[in-house]
């Protein structure tokens, strides 16, 4: 598929989407991200990144019912796919299989 | 809470977003402003607001269904790659079409800033549709001598007198002013005197120094940049420094003036002051020329009638000192490069308003050769893209999205060739601006004007290369099969017009090339060759006789003669008078003074009476004058009858005829034979030395050493006498050159066109042809079913042309006192030429038919 490689800030924002589990919208995500990570991304970015993991099969996205917050504007939420998940698990194994073949000696050194 | 987000760029927002989107971006913007405009101030709110909202415009978040934008960057895309596509199919005609309107544009590049240089003159004098010259047309008996000088009073004496005239200007001549530069000599031959309103009339941009007031005081002087650069040793602050003429005047500079445009013409080197203010009151110095500004509510008609009544009132009736009518005939500034052709011109206007006219028709005709192209191939092509259409069609597509995709295609091919012929035009352009005689920068050319008249001619050509193919295409219908092939006339037509146009330019060429060649090999009546000339300064006239006398020792010496004016330039006008039976008649010709060696020299004939005589020496006595045959004729003698004749001017001089001359081509071929007369005179300004070798290298090292010893340090120019002449034909030819160049470039530009279009039949009749040579057909059978359309076309094509260009042509030769005959091979063999071209051309590309083999062709059918 093309352009199924998952980016660092995709990776991020979509592990994210995954802790948020049931409020995954964009003010939400952007709040988390900056508070798990210390970085500010701006919200536009959230919703273009959103998109582009929608575009991948990766999240999925619904609104939720009428509030009257927000005034008046209904959420937009998104939720991790099973597609999402493997690559997910894919990008932690790989990470995982590194770090594995990192000898010890390497780190150990200073 | 009070909700106060910016409106404006919401529903800006909302045009421009994904209709999915939207609701989840202005929610999520909405609580982030909530969350600011409780920790900033509502307006830091607003603009973060603002700001933030202006990251959504982004290509991710639009709205493909809606945005204008988006469809038409792929609809163009989509038009782009068809168009690549399609040009890279018909690999030949794209070409031909590339070519050709590359050539044409790039053509039209160079042409363009002929044109513009030679229409641009005078025009950038700030008020020169207001600007006149006043020359005088003076009766001599039945002749009219016109003059481009008029007295020095005689610009106050008309502003004065006519209420239209605003002010006036005058300018008189030094063409041999000498400063001194420590002990060197600086020389000059453009120095104008003039009185002080000059910059009222001619507005120079002046560097430094009070425009106003810089010429009012005797002996100042205005300098241009670049006479100033040499003259002046310390250049760091010239104005009121003082100059020393080479006679020990001394003059104060009293402002700089940039250099002139060189489209002018006059081309200053400096301005001096009058060295007495009241000569603008007198009459009797007649070597001034005249400007005067008019007013704004100037009247042609009424300006011309009131100078009538003013030339009158000032010369009189009949003019003063035997001189007949003077008639004031005003010269629009900008026309003087163009008409002005009198005596006493401060320059030579060379300028011709039919050469501007004919490369502006040449650049015409270059265009619509190259946009006939374009829209033949582009035509002859239809039927490879009626699918192409239809599928569109069946789409839904408008028919003016169909002629704006084909426009689209046009544009791209213009474009491109626009980029080309740019690179070609700033890679050839010093080559050109050389060889064509530009002087203009092309930063100087390019003003807003330009670029709008450029922008304009562009689209101009979009059109109508766009037209045609795009309604025709679009015209298609979606489920059409098959082209009717009525649709061959209009292009029949275009290339019958192209190829008309080709053997009219290729009989012009022709024509224009005979002439000149005609005009070179003219038999001048004198022997050029070999001749040394220069122009000697006043310590050389004084020691003339030492000079020559060195000078025919040298063993390369033939013979050395002096003379006031030597061939190929303009001789002064005299009016002569004789006694006839019927009484006294008189005639008005050039005349000029040679000494005893010059018909030597020169190797005129005398066919009646003798050359001038030795032994007067420079007493300066008068010994009699000589005649050519023109004036013989004139005065009804033979060249016997007119020895012993006494000739008259004026009051005073009166002389016998001696000796009479073969006639002689005294100034160019342009002009015809007139009667002149030769008179004495030893010492003329013009040395000229006929030399017997044509080692000239040895001979010129030691004619500088006699000069340096005799005449002084400085030393002379020596020019040869037929280079000199040869001159005057120098922008002839250049301008032959650049028509016939020009002109073969039209020529192959539809050459060309052919060669693409018959490329095209050959692919379409391809199985056709394969059928008849299986059926037998022989080569030759098919090559004339192949060329026999271009065949026909081009003979019609000469029936239209050669009458057309015996008209055109007779006319034009017209124009030349020596012309050649149109001789019926003239206008006849460049079109059997170009058509044996022609076919030739479609022969060679049909010969590809005439080579495969027909199996291969048909098999898969």
């Amino acid at each position: 598929m093309k352009g199924s490689q998952l980016g660092e800030l995709e990776e991020i924002i979509l592990l994210t989407v995954g802790a948020l589990y049931d409020d995954a919208y964009g003010v939400a995500v952007m709040q988390d991200v900056e508070k798990r990570t210390g970085r500010k991304i701006t919200i536009s970015t959230v919703h273009s990144v959103l998109k582009r993991l929608e575009e991948k099969g990766y999240c999925e996205s619904r609104y939720d019912g009428a509030t009257n917050e927000r005034g008046g504007r209904r959420k937009h939420l998104f939720r991790v796919t099973t597609a999402g998940e493997n690559v997910l698990h894919t990008s932690r194994e790989i990470r995982n299989g590194l770090w594995n073949a990192i000898p010890d000696m390497a780190f150990n050194k200073k | 809470m009070d909700r106060q987000e910016p409106k404006w760029i919401v529903k800006w927002l909302r045009r421009f977003c994904d209709q999915d989107l939207i609701e989840g971006i202005e929610g999520d913007l909405f609580e982030l402003f909530e969350l600011e405009s409780k920790e900033y101030s509502t307006s830091k709110a607003r603009r973060r607001y603002t700001w933030r909202a202006l990251g959504f415009f982004r290509a991710s978040f639009i709205n493909k269904r809606k945005s204008i934008t988006y469809q038409l960057t792929t609809m163009l895309g989509n038009y782009f790659k068809i168009s690549i596509r399609t040009a890279l199919k018909n690999k030949t005609s794209s070409l031909v079409n590339l070519l050709g309107l590359t050539l044409g544009l790039t053509a039209c590049g160079f042409l363009a800033q002929y044109i513009y240089q030679e229409w641009s003159y005078d025009r950038h004098f700030a008020n020169y549709d207001r600007i006149y010259r006043l020359t005088l047309d003076m009766e001599f008996g039945d002749e009219m001598t016109k003059l481009a000088i008029s007295p020095s009073g005689f610009g106050k004496a008309v502003s004065e007198k006519a209420p239209q005239v605003e002010a006036f200007g005058m300018l008189r001549k030094f063409s041999n002013f000498q400063f001194k530069k420590g002990t060197e000599l600086v020389k000059t031959s453009h120095v104008y005197q003039t009185e002080a309103g000059l910059q009222n009339i001619l507005d120079y941009q002046w560097l430094s120094g009070d425009s106003q007031k810089a010429l009012s005081e005797p002996y100042s002087i205005v300098l241009t940049q670049s006479l100033a650069d040499k003259l002046l040793i310390d250049n760091s602050n010239p104005v009121g420094q003082i100059i020393t003429r080479d006679n020990e005047d001394k003059y104060t500079i009293t402002g700089i003036i940039a250099d002139p445009p060189i489209n002018s013409h006059i081309q200053p080197e400096a301005f001096i002051s009058l060295s007495d203010p009241n000569v603008v009151n007198q009459m009797d110095a007649w070597r001034w020329v005249t400007y005067v500004k008019v007013t704004e509510s100037f009247n042609a008609n009424k300006f011309a009638q009131s100078l009538a009544d003013i030339s009158t009132e000032i010369f009189g009736e009949k003019g003063g000192s035997g001189r007949g009518k003077i008639i004031i005939q005003p010269e629009k500034l900008t026309d003087i490069h163009f008409i002005s052709d009198r005596k006493f011109e401060m320059e030579t206007n060379d300028g011709n308003r039919i050469y501007i006219q004919g490369f502006s028709i040449l650049m015409i005709l270059i265009l619509t050769m190259s946009i006939i192209n374009y829209v033949n191939l582009t035509t002859a092509q239809t039927h490879q893209r009626l699918k192409e259409v239809g599928v569109r069609k069946t789409f839904g597509a408008q028919k003016m999205q169909i002629i704006s995709q084909f426009f689209f295609e046009s544009g791209l091919m213009i474009s491109l060739s626009v980029v080309f012929s740019l690179l070609i035009i700033l890679g050839g352009q010093s080559l050109f601006q050389s060889y064509a005689g530009i002087e203009l920068s092309i930063f100087e050319m390019l003003n807003w004007k330009a670029i709008l008249m450029v922008v304009a001619v562009l689209l101009f050509i979009l059109l109508f290369s766009g037209i045609y193919p795009s309604l025709k295409l679009s015209s298609i219908k979606a489920f059409q099969k098959e082209l009717k092939t009525k649709t061959n006339r209009f292009r029949s037509i275009l290339i019958l017009f192209q190829l008309s146009l080709s053997c009219l330019v290729l009989i012009g060429t022709t024509v224009v090339y005979q002439q000149y060649q005609f005009m070179t090999s003219q038999q001048l009546g004198f022997n050029q060759n070999q001749i040394i000339t220069t122009k000697m300064d006043d310590v050389a006239i004084k020691n003339y006789w030492v000079i020559h006398n060195k000078l025919m020792q040298l063993p390369e010496v033939k013979t050395v003669a002096s003379a006031e004016h030597s061939p190929g330039e303009t001789a002064p006008i005299n009016n002569f008078e004789y006694n006839t039976k019927d009484g006294v008649k008189k005639v008005v010709c050039p005349h000029i003074w040679a000494d005893q060696h010059y018909v030597e020299a020169l190797q005129l004939n005398i066919i009646a009476g003798e050359d001038f005589e030795d032994y007067r020496g420079n007493d300066g006595k008068r010994i009699g004058v000589l005649i050519n045959e023109a004036f013989a004729e004139e005065s009804g003698w033979t060249p016997e009858e007119a020895v012993g004749q006494t000739l008259k001017s004026g009051t005073s001089w009166e002389d016998k005829i001696i000796g009479v001359v073969q006639d002689f081509h005294f100034v160019s071929l342009h002009h015809a034979i007139e009667p002149m007369v030769i008179r004495h005179i030893v010492g003329g300004r013009d040395l000229l030395i006929k030399s017997a070798s044509t080692d000239y290298q040895k001979l010129m090292s030691e004619i500088d050493q006699i000069w340096q010893e005799t005449a002084g340090t400085e030393q002379a120019e020596f020019t040869f006498l037929d280079k000199h002449f040869q001159k005057q034909y120098e922008k002839d030819q250049k301008r032959a050159e650049l028509f016939a160049g020009f002109s073969f470039l039209i020529i192959f530009i539809s050459l060309a066109g052919l060669f693409g279009l018959t490329t095209y039949t050959v692919q379409r009749r391809l199985k056709e042809m394969s059928i008849r040579k299986v059926h037998g057909a022989s080569t030759i059978e098919i090559l004339s079913l192949m060329t026999k359309e271009f065949g026909v076309l081009s003979l019609l094509a000469a029936f239209i042309a050669i009458p057309t260009a015996y008209y055109v042509f007779n006319a034009w030769l017209e124009n030349f006192a020596y012309a050649i005959n149109l001789q019926p091979i003239l206008l006849t063999l460049p079109v059997l030429l170009l058509m044996m071209l022609i076919l030739l051309t479609a022969a060679l590309r049909s010969y590809k038919v005439v080579r495969v083999n027909p199996a291969q062709i048909l098999r898969n059918e």
